[in-house]
């Protein structure tokens, strides 16, 4: 025991007298870490930010707490050298506005038309902890998708089972249930869902997706829709209704979205193609409302806000507030490099870009914290084709801090994993695993 | 001494046929294989049944790669479970070698059948586990043959195990298809051909397009391409073959060779979906060759830095990383560009020529066209783009000058030969049978026009 004792001294004499060795240099500039963490803002209790020299080199790091601004010192060396460099601290700054504990997303490789695993998941935002929901070994293989939590409320959630004996799983309070939308009232199968915020109803797109390949372009798919509508689903009476003026042949609606009252239905319209291929760049989606009174749609959609240039998708409220993606055109922008997060302020019409969250890559789907004060987007700016998570504090005055990757344990988990994070949505508590219910309705 | 006579004996077998019959097909697991020091990996693994056998499965499928190394480890794996039988059936009083080599080569011939070594790890996991739970156990005085029948007994049982091995078709088979996919994964057409014969592909259809592959490579492909069974034109790009995983390798493989990064990509995430792990060491090498191919450093890097968690792709990542050092990565393409770019068809032949349309020329394009066209029975088509695309002062390969034959065209570019053989073939349509037909003229392109349904691809 004294020989174990004294060597565990030895070792540590050794390993501290190596370091001592090397001598630093103080830089005056903030270290070059990846990700880039350097003044983003976090919320009390999130998971520590780990990160790595972007040159790979071997360092150091120690925290202090000054109120609520951590100051990071980064001490960084080759290996094997004597000397190194102590770069400036850099800030993170801590807010006391909380933020939901969950963030529920789908894993699948990035989309090409196959996959053969894939699953809704939850990760613990205090720490590293990620759980499936419900994975697709509990549906036959098929895909699940457009998973969707009204509210954000763990206990409710619905999400399309495609593929054999498929249909939108609905998760009410511990029940399981499988509709199949196509089979029921208009036939058509639903895609992109907004539970209304009385919780009786779910709107949908019910959309006829393609994907194509560029055959040399760096764009490397392309995914547009034939065509799409809207259709309304009542959930006491699982009926579904049309407004004809959202579902017909001239225009393609999609992107549902209620407005925080329930009294309006945002989403996204574009007039339809005869050959939305080669049409596809000039096909531009405008940002229309429409009014929802007594569970029926009423009136015809208004715009909100259009552009010849510019298409939007996913738009997302808060309060006064609206995030949309917007892209060059087309409704699928998570291939678009020049897609871009945007906020419109509902009150006066402005709409400007939130640089505050865009890079030169892909910005694509978001959501809000159930507070509204967080809000957390896909972004291709790590790889160019692996979606990975950023989180974002809002002032609630029409500013974002800067984003923040989704902490991982080691940050090299977020090169070597395989699969993108898709519609990651906010949830207010544990969503639960889910894959013996949900089996339990494929085995019948 | 006596004792060591039998293991080597399986351990030689074992090693001499699988180095004979099983060599690519045992470089062919580690392509589909996958070994990485990554959360993801191990999550994925332990979510299996039998997660150590599959864990050490892979780990040793990594060494596959090296054509000699998968032989030993499976001669080792096979003696290894020769002598855990040995040593519990002697704890239990038995001292049968001849069962234990019956139990250990037997379960080798199987696992020769199957994708992966992962039975053979599984019953020497096992039998380790037996043996050690059986250590405590006082030995008991063994039963025991004579020495000598049981050596005989056991070298018999050799011999039988070999002789089974090398006669089981689907090892054959196994070995064909993998030998194939080696020699297309790494652009060896020689060893193609040698592999996919007229013979063999008439037997396995799926080696026809590999072969026509191979032939179009070394420029052969318009005279020798019906000296395969082709009776339609998905035997030359496999479009009509769905999502199988071959035509997807397949097509990886052909959208390479014309330049087309993207699409060859396309086709290996398809087919990533088809493997066990949702990747593969061969996908994961080809995504990083192939990003690097079209000027996509970026992503290039992040499948080298995922190579560089498993064991044996130092050598491989620092040969992507040097070729990107002294490249220049692809500026993107501006956003005008993007929104006009055209798309990939259902059509091979036209996504040939929108490959060439954006500049990227290989030197199988032209001779792929005619002979497509040739496939679809379009002589027009061919006619006008032979005249329009070739050096009319060029000899011209065999099945275009049958084709202009059938088309009365250009017949002072045809051999005197094959014009008289054309006379003859004209003679007999009328007094041979179909079958006598094609036992004479069955690798001519007036056969293929005359003869193959294009609806129903059926033979005569």
């Amino acid at each position: 025991m004294r020989r174990l004792l004294l060597s565990a001294l030895s070792l540590a004499a050794l390993l501290g007298a190596s370091c001592a060795r090397v001598q630093f240099a103080d830089s005056p500039e903030p270290p070059p870490i990846r990700p880039d963490y350097a003044g983003v803002t976090v919320p009390e209790g999130m998971a520590p930010l780990r990160f790595d020299m972007a040159d790979g080199r071997r360092f150091s790091s120690t925290e202090v707490r000054i109120g609520d601004t951590l100051f990071v010192t980064v001490r960084a060396w080759e290996k094997g050298s004597r000397t190194g460099v102590r770069y400036a601290p850099f800030p993170i700054y801590i807010s006391h506005d909380p933020i939901d504990p969950y963030i529920a997303y789908r894993l699948i490789q990035p989309s090409y038309e196959s996959w053969r695993e894939m699953g809704l998941y939850a990760r613990e935002l205090s720490s590293w902890r990620e759980r499936p929901i419900v994975t697709n070994a509990a549906t036959g293989g098929g895909c699940v998708n457009c998973h969707h939590f009204p509210g954000g409320d763990p206990g409710r959630m619905l999400f399309h089972a495609r593929g054999p004996g498929g249909g939108t799983v609905f998760l009410e309070g511990g029940d399981a249930r499988i509709l199949n939308l196509a089979t029921v009232g208009p036939h058509k199968q639903g895609t992109y869902p907004a539970w209304h915020p009385s919780g009786r109803w779910v709107a949908f797109s019910s959309n006829s997706t393609q994907q194509s390949f560029p055959v040399a372009s760096t764009q490397p798919i392309e995914v547009y829709d034939h065509f799409s509508d809207l259709i309304l689903m009542d959930l006491q009476t699982d009926s579904i209704t049309l407004h004809s003026p959202v579902a017909n042949l001239e225009h393609m609606e999609t992107f549902p979205a209620w407005s925080p009252d329930g009294k309006q239905l945002y989403f996204c319209s574009a007039d339809s193609s005869a050959d939305v291929a080669k049409d596809r760049a000039r096909i531009h989606y405008a940002l229309k409302a429409l009014d929802f009174a007594d569970g029926r749609f009423t009136g015809e959609p208004r715009t909100v806000w259009e552009s010849d240039t510019l298409s939007v998708s996913f738009p997302r409220p808060w309060g006064k507030w609206l995030l949309l993606t917007v892209s060059g055109y087309g409704t699928f922008p998570i291939w678009h490099r020049e897609a871009d997060l945007w906020l419109l302020d509902t009150e006066n019409g402005r709409m400007r870009p939130a640089d505050e969250l865009n890079s030169d890559d892909t910005e694509s789907y978001h959501s809000w914290s159930s507070n509204g004060r967080w809000v957390v987007f896909s972004s291709r700016r790590l790889d160019g084709r692996y979606t990975r998570l950023y989180i974002a504090h809002f002032d609630g005055e029409g500013h974002f801090s800067k984003p923040f990757l989704l902490p991982q344990k080691k940050m090299s988990h977020n090169d070597l994993r395989l699969r993108s994070y898709n519609i990651p949505e906010f949830v207010q508590g544990d969503p639960g695993k889910h894959d013996i219910q949900v089996s339990k309705l494929f085995a019948r | 001494m006596k004792k060591a006579v039998t293991p080597l004996l399986i351990a030689a077998a074992v090693f001499t046929v699988s180095l004979i019959a099983q060599r690519y097909t045992l470089i062919c697991q580690e392509y589909d294989g996958l070994f990485l020091a990554v959360p993801d990996y191990f999550r994925q693994l332990f979510r299996k049944p039998l997660p150590l056998s599959h864990l050490v499965t892979d780990f040793l499928t990594q060494f596959f790669r090296f054509s000699v190394y998968g032989p030993a480890i499976l001669a080792v794996l096979v003696t290894a479970v020769f002598l855990l039988l040995r040593r519990l059936l002697s704890a239990v009083g038995l001292q049968l070698e001849c069962i234990c080599a019956l139990g250990a080569l037997g379960l080798w011939v199987w696992t020769a059948s199957r994708p992966t070594v992962l039975p053979l790890v599984a019953a020497l996991l096992f039998l380790a586990a037996a043996v050690l739970l059986t250590l405590p156990l006082k030995a008991r005085k063994p039963v025991r043959m004579k020495d000598r029948h049981d050596l005989s007994l056991s070298s018999a049982i050799v011999l039988c195990a070999v002789g089974a091995l090398l006669s089981f078709p689907a090892v054959r088979r196994a070995e064909t298809w993998a030998k194939v996919k080696h020699a297309t994964a790494y652009a060896q057409w020689d060893l193609l051909l040698e592999s996919a014969t007229p013979e063999r592909a008439e037997k396995n259809r799926v080696l026809t397009p590999f072969a026509l592959l191979a032939l179009n490579e070394k420029g052969l492909l318009a005279d020798q391409m019906l000296t395969y069974p082709v009776t339609w034109q998905s035997d030359l790009d496999m479009a009509e073959q769905g999502d199988s995983y071959e035509s997807l390798f397949f097509r990886a493989a052909l959208y390479d060779r014309l330049g087309c990064g993207n699409e060859s990509i396309h086709n290996l995430f398809q087919l990533s979906n088809m493997q066990e792990h949702g990747t593969s060491f061969l996908i994961l090498r080809q995504l990083a060759l192939q990003h690097y191919r079209i000027g996509n450093y970026v992503l290039a890097e992040k499948y080298c830095r995922i190579l560089e968690r498993s064991s044996l792709h130092g050598q491989y990542v620092r040969y992507i990383r040097d070729c990107m050092a002294a490249g220049e990565p692809r500026p993107q393409d501006a956003p005008a560009r993007l929104a006009e770019a055209p798309l990939i068809t259902h059509d091979p032949l036209r996504n040939i020529l929108l490959i060439e349309n954006e500049g990227i020329h290989s030197p199988i394009s032209l001779e792929r066209v005619l002979c497509t066209l040739l496939l679809r029975r379009n002589l027009d088509g061919f006619w006008e783009s032979l005249d329009r695309l070739t050096d009319r002062s060029a000899r011209l390969p065999r099945h275009y000058q049958e084709a202009l034959l059938l088309a009365g065209a250009a017949q002072e570019r045809v051999d005197p030969q094959l014009a008289e053989q054309y006379s003859r073939f004209q003679a007999d349509f009328a007094s041979l049978s179909a079958k006598q037909l094609h036992k004479r003229y069955g690798t001519t392109y007036w056969f293929y026009y005359i003869f193959y349904d294009q609806q129903n691809h059926t033979n005569p």
